[in-house]
């Protein structure tokens, strides 16, 4: 680990540019120091402000990758981005968090896909087929990620796992008001590439893939919240032990088809076909 | 002790490269760690023309933290997207942001660090990339020379753990 730490020491400014700014310093205090200016006095004082500086230095590294929070894929702070988020989602505590955080990440990545339909040309468009896989494929790592979090609370925790999937389950709709506010702009752009019709296409599958297993992971925590409630009713005990019956790995595998339930609008069956 | 053209060409050679590293960790773009890095001199030699410094790399650190405070505290009201504006390169070379964008172990490496706390961030830096002693460092710092040990062995424990959780 030390040994990746210490690999920041290739972290150098440009050699011509130390040369020239040695240079353009010695000139400055050393051949003009008199006329130079640069012993003002108002300088006594601002030295004494130094010392505040310890107070003030406090946003740094980390205000310096929030630089990199508005960049787009081709960008060159765009792998800093991605490599905050990965830190961040391995850091988090609990499959709650990992999964809140994978639902901010997946907006992050339509929001991309967005911004890069909504500004580029026919012709940009078509050069930007990798950066709009890269988003897509990041999109869709992101939402198995959370339906995978998902999946995990319902058996080990399954009273948080409800509001989790409701959230999750809103969020999915979301996103696909967002593709196809982004296919209705491909459309307008008229561009000839396959490029994003193909991405988008994806994007959409996923998206109706994790509305699916979302429905599912609805139905059995329903299922189980009212067995539960009809128990206690029928044993007549006061209502005390509010939590749900665990869940195993063979219950969720053959959960009830909750697929009669998914509306697919026309417009999203149009992009998926 | 006071600066003069010789012992200034000296220091400046021991200690630009440094002083850029640190800027650039903290501001990520060349472009402004330059800046930075050029006023941070000219401040660090106005104090040590006026005062006696027996350390004048403390000041100097001192100076880069205060232009780099002033940094932040003017983008609060001036929000600039770097992204936005294309960096110029210095050389031929491919820009340094450019290589580091595209070392995905340095990024791994610097969004674990971004974690920590700022001081931890800094003794770390000073004590594994730039070589400073506990007690130069807490020459930089004004604090105890055994409370930087305590913060550095901490901050390194941190790191660590972090990292091997990544």
């Amino acid at each position: 680990m030390l040994k990746q730490f210490k690999s920041f020491k290739q972290i150098r400014p440009d050699h011509a540019w130390l040369r020239k700014t040695k240079d353009q310093l010695m000139a400055d205090f050393f051949v003009d120091q008199k006329s130079s200016g640069i012993f003002g006095d108002g300088w006594a004082i601002k030295v004494g402000s130094l010392a505040t500086a310890f107070i003030l230095a406090v946003i740094g590294t980390t205000a310096s990758v929030s630089f990199a929070q508005n960049s787009l894929p081709g960008d060159l702070l765009y792998p800093i981005k991605i490599a905050a988020e990965k830190v961040q989602f391995k850091l988090a505590n609990n499959g709650s968090t990992k999964a809140d955080l994978g639902v901010e990440f997946a907006n992050r990545r339509l929001h991309e896909f967005s911004q890069i339909v909504n500004e580029s040309s026919a012709d940009e468009l078509a050069k930007k087929e990798k950066d709009l896989a890269q988003v897509v494929g990041d999109f869709t790592k992101q939402v198995a990620a959370v339906s995978e979090q998902v999946n995990n609370l319902v058996v080990a925790e399954p009273s948080n796992a409800l509001p989790l999937a409701r959230q999750a389950n809103l969020e999915a709709m979301k996103y696909e008001n967002t593709l196809l506010d982004a296919d209705k702009k491909i459309s307008q752009t008229r561009t000839e590439a396959e490029s994003p019709k193909k991405e988008l296409k994806e994007a959409m599958a996923s998206v109706q893939q994790i509305k699916a297993d979302y429905l599912k992971v609805l139905a059995v925590l329903d299922d189980a919240q009212h067995n539960n409630l009809d128990k206690k009713n029928d044993s007549d005990q006061v209502a005390g032990d509010q939590d749900f019956p665990a869940v195993s790995q063979g219950d969720t595998g053959n959960l009830p088809s909750a697929t009669t339930t998914i509306t697919v609008s026309t417009t999203t069956n149009e992009i998926l076909n | 002790m006071k600066l003069n053209q010789r012992s200034f060409g000296k220091l400046y050679d021991k200690l630009a490269s440094k002083i850029y590293r640190f800027v650039f960790f903290k501001v990520r773009s060349a472009e402004i760690a330059q800046d930075l890095t050029h006023d941070t001199f000219l401040k660090g030699w106005q104090y040590c023309q006026k005062n006696e410094v027996e350390f004048p790399q403390a000041i100097f650190y001192q100076a880069a933290r205060q232009q780099i405070a002033d940094f932040w505290r003017k983008q609060k009201f001036q929000v600039v997207s770097l992204d936005a504006k294309p960096l110029e390169m210095i050389d031929d070379q491919p820009s340094l942001d450019e290589r580091l964008a595209k070392n995905d172990e340095l990024n791994q490496m610097f969004a674990v660090l971004a974690t920590l706390p700022e001081d931890q961030q800094e003794i770390l830096t000073w004590r594994y990339l730039d070589g400073y002693s506990y007690r130069q460092i807490s020459r930089i710092l004004n604090k105890p020379s055994g409370t930087i040990r305590v913060t550095a062995h901490r901050a390194l424990k941190q790191l660590k753990e972090k990292w091997n959780q990544c």
